[in-house]
């Protein structure tokens, strides 16, 4: 039976929003954490990495997917490593032409998307299983979901590490704040690793915390408007009674 | 039940609470201020203090904010603030207590749960903290004060309050900096270092390490009081010397390299200190032992090899990440015979024979 | 309300029922069929998706079938392939074909996008000097440099001077009254992580400015080193006029560099760079 258009549109955003919140790859799914470490040191940094992997995850994935049939199980994963280094390897080389300066800071990390978990896993878990639009809707929500939490933790590692919000440039746009006033108070932890760590522990905690607590007050709700229709059935029944 | 406390044995009393091992920490503490005072005047004290301070704040404020009852009144939040003021440098922007402190109380300690809770010392995790945050404060240290010129001397540093970049003519390099420079050139690690002043704290360092008169005053007086392990500093001290010994051997100035990594830098201090911290350190005998090894062998190699000239608090902070695997390390339970590892092998093979294994 | 109204009201309600029940089981049978014809589209479907193994095991009888004919021709019996062969076989087909049309797009975009690695630093030399990108050239004469030593020239770049300034038509790198300015990209080893990269910029023998490349030290402890109030030290030195820069207090020949305390490593890093700098201009034969 075919979906009708609202039903494809509730479905589509399920899609896109499990990948965004519900199971972020990277606070709530904790995966491909060494690029989240280590090229968020500053939230330019963690976007264009972000958009980058949201690209490679949204071709891999249509592609897998409108090739579910015609791979063999057997050499399924050397496909998907083929075709995910292939879009990698595009990603790179037009960064490297036309944005050489986020080319430079990504540095190892870019060429690195090829073996990160969320690609693989969601070509292996999701686009092999799927259709095309679909998969393109995961890929988009998980990629957004990645970005998101890369740009958050860039965000907070930069303005404590290097005393700016935003400060870069992307695509010949210079954007964002310095403050030369911090920039003497800046703590270097927070560029290095270990600072990363840091901003990426509390952050998972923070994310738990706020979800534990959504889900309670669901919990909450779900239970008060339980309790209100049996109060409701109740008085029916006594009306009925009377 | 609700009104029964459940517990697991063994049930002793005893009239030693937290506070009164805080308090006697706190005491043996006393001599290392006073030494910082008389060495380089009042600013370490105000530092001090200010952690102290913001470190007791930070506590009563997370249990405030937690709804959690209020444990500021075990003193462990003084003594962690006492001995992170300690281990800054004598001159440093006063912000810099008051994040440390902070960083301590609230993410080392309360975030894991408190007192008694928390995988490392604090004291030592924020100065790691500070050290990786502000690279440059931490590392400039001032020249020690002359109080032969008079008490103006005590007042000497206190225009620096908020100076994040200390002018030259006051800093001093520290004797393990002149060390590690010797290690790299292959001179002697001893030239203008002097053995008496080393002892007594006349060099540049950090507040309350340098003197290693007065932080034995109170190691003896924690031995006396048996608030903490002897067999901790004792053995961690000696293992640092006996690797020293074993790493330099080649260089041509062994009992030079020696008495410089014993007297320089936080060794003693952290060793006395804090690798005694109860929480952070293992509970057994046997893993203790290998405790203060581990300390003194990283130390070691953190001070030769690394770009750091100092690694007690590295090597410290490593060896509590590290001791819960070595807690289960437990000697054989009293009344289980006793096995050599010739028996175990022995035993192995009669194993295999029985089995009928043809490759003996 | 009458006894007999009540069983016509009671009647009439039953109809309705009936006439519910009879709706309920049309709408039960339009289901079932519903159901089955889903049921049939299914089995279409998952026959659809066996098609390659329908195909597989078609090509199969064919072959057998084949195989069959010629051995009754008397021809000795041809080996067909075996299951698991084909499977092998279409393996390497798939991940061939995959691989060919991503070596296909990767050589368009290569293509495409192809940029020249020294063009980046030309351009930046020619807005130093504010002058034409075409008169930076790359000079890979003058890169000169000890054998094995871990500072080295990376690279140098040479700045002509403008057409018909020189007496004899257009300026030539060979010719060194030709050249304006000298750019090397020195590496300096000994830094805290790594290597340090630095752009010294050279005009009559006098190193004029110097720019830091790239860098991995640390902020706040290392970058003192490399910052413009360390690095100016060197400008402005004859650099025929030193033998080498080495650490001194006293700073008081031009040779005499004082280190920043607290950044030793980066600061031996920039004086190896510059010192590589010094040994490739002054062995450079005939540039002076």
């Amino acid at each position: 039976m075919k979906r009708s258009f609202k039903q494809n549109m509730i479905k589509s955003g399920a899609i896109v929003s499990n990948g965004i919140i519900t199971n972020n790859p990277v606070f709530r799914l904790v995966l491909g954490t060494c690029p989240v470490l280590a090229v968020t040191t500053s939230a330019v940094n963690g976007l264009g990495m972000g958009l980058a992997a949201t690209f490679v995850l949204l071709c891999s994935n249509m592609l897998v997917s409108a090739l579910r049939r015609v791979i063999p199980d057997k050499v399924r994963i050397p496909a998907y490593v083929l075709i995910i280094a292939t879009f990698v390897t595009v990603v790179q080389m037009v960064l490297r032409k036309f944005i050489p300066s986020l080319y430079d800071s990504l540095g190892i990390y870019l060429p690195l998307i090829v073996v990160n978990c969320i690609i693989l896993a969601r070509a292996e878990a999701f686009a092999s299983t799927n259709p095309v639009l679909d998969s393109a809707l995961d890929g988009i929500g998980m990629g957004l979901g990645f970005t998101a939490a890369l740009m958050l933790i860039g965000i907070i590692r930069e303005f404590f590490g290097s005393g700016s919000f935003f400060f870069g440039e992307l695509a010949g746009i210079k954007m964002g704040w310095q403050f030369s006033a911090l920039s003497d108070f800046s703590m270097s932890i927070f560029i290095l690793p270990a600072g990363g760590f840091l901003v990426f522990g509390l952050l998972m905690a923070a994310v738990n915390a706020l979800t534990d607590y959504a889900q309670k007050k669901k919990d909450k709700a779900t239970q008060m408007r339980k309790s209100e229709i049996k109060a409701k059935n109740e008085i029916k029944s006594e009306e009925v009674a009377l | 039940m609700e009104n029964y406390l459940v517990s697991s044995s063994p049930h002793i009393t005893s009239p030693r609470t937290t506070r009164n091992i805080m308090l006697d920490v706190i005491i043996a503490l006393v001599p290392c201020v006073i030494a910082s005072v008389l060495i380089y005047g009042l600013y370490p004290l105000v530092s001090i203090l200010l952690c102290v301070g913001s470190a007791v704040f930070a506590e009563w404020l997370f249990n405030l904010i937690r709804k959690k009852p209020q444990t500021v009144g075990d003193l462990s939040a003084v003594v962690t603030g006492v001995i992170l003021g300690l281990n800054l440098p004598a001159v440093v922007p006063l912000f810099v207590p008051v994040i440390g402190a902070f960083f301590a109380i609230i993410i080392v300690k309360m975030l894991f749960g408190g007192i008694g809770k928390n995988f490392a010392n604090p004291a030592i995790t924020a100065r790691i903290f500070l050290v990786l945050a502000w690279g440059g404060v931490m590392t400039s240290y001032v020249l020690p004060i002359n109080l032969a010129n008079g008490a103006g001397e005590l007042v000497k540093y206190l225009s620096e309050a908020f100076n994040i970049n200390l002018p030259a003519a006051i800093t001093s390099a520290t004797p393990l900096a002149s060390v590690k420079a010797a290690i790299e050139s292959g001179a002697n690690p001893a030239n203008g270092l002097s053995a008496l002043n080393m002892f007594l704290g006349k060099i540049g360092g950090s507040a309350g390490e340098v003197s290693t008169l007065a932080v034995l005053i109170g190691g003896v007086y924690l031995a006396v009081r048996k608030v903490i392990d002897v067999k901790i500093p004792i053995i961690y001290i000696g293992t640092t010397a006996i690797f020293t010994a074993i790493f330099f051997a080649n260089s041509g100035y062994v009992g030079e390299y020696v008495w410089t990594y014993m007297l320089g830098g936080g060794l003693v201090f952290g060793a006395v200190f804090m690798a005694t911290d109860y929480a952070t350190t293992p509970n057994t005998n046997l893993g203790r032992i290998i405790f203060a090894c581990g300390c003194g062998f990283l130390t070691v190699i953190i001070r030769k090899f690394s770009t750091m000239p100092e690694g007690v608090s590295f090597a410290i902070l490593l060896m509590n990440i590290v001791s819960p695997l070595i807690e289960k390390i437990i000697p054989k339970p009293y009344g289980h015979p006793k096995r050599s590892m010739m028996d175990y092998f022995a035993e192995k093979k009669a194993q295999k024979v029985a089995k009928g294994g043809s490759n003996v | 309300m009458s006894n007999k109204e009540k069983t016509s009201n009671m009647d009439i309600q039953k109809v309705k029922v009936n006439d519910l029940k009879m709706k309920e089981q049309e709408m039960k049978e339009q289901e079932l069929k519903e159901n089955a014809f889903t049921e049939q589209v299914q089995e279409v479907k998952e026959k659809e998706s066996e098609n390659f193994d329908a195909i597989d095991k078609i090509d199969a009888g064919m072959a057998n079938l084949k195989a069959m004919a010629e051995t009754k021709n008397g021809d000795e019996p041809k080996r067909k392939l075996s299951r698991s062969t084909r499977d092998i076989l279409k393996c390497i087909i798939v991940l061939t074909v995959i691989a060919v049309f991503a070596g296909a797009l990767l050589g368009t975009i290569n293509y495409l996008t192809y940029v020249d690695a020294d063009a980046a630093i030309i351009s930046e030399i020619a807005s130093h000097y504010s002058v034409s990108s075409e008169l930076v050239r790359k000079d890979e004469s003058r890169i000169i440099s000890q054998d094995g030593a871990k500072s080295y020239i990376e690279d140098c770049f040479v700045v002509l001077k403008a057409v018909g300034s020189v007496g004899d038509g257009t300026p030539s790198i060979g010719n060194p009254i030709d050249v304006d300015a000298i750019i090397y990209r020195a590496v300096g080893s000994g830094a805290y992580s790594g290597t340090v990269e630095l752009l010294v910029f050279v005009s009559d023998d006098v190193v004029t400015d110097i720019t830091v490349y790239a860098q991995e030290e640390t902020k706040g402890i290392g970058s003192k080193a490399l910052a413009v109030s360390h690095l100016s030290q060197y400008i402005g030195v004859n650099l025929s006029d030193v033998e080498s820069f080495v650490k001194s207090n006293d700073g008081t020949a031009d040779s005499d560099i004082e280190f920043i305390s607290g950044a030793t490593k980066t600061s031996t890093a920039v004086n190896n760079a510059l010192n590589a700098v010094l040994y490739a201009y002054n062995n450079f034969g005939g540039a002076r």
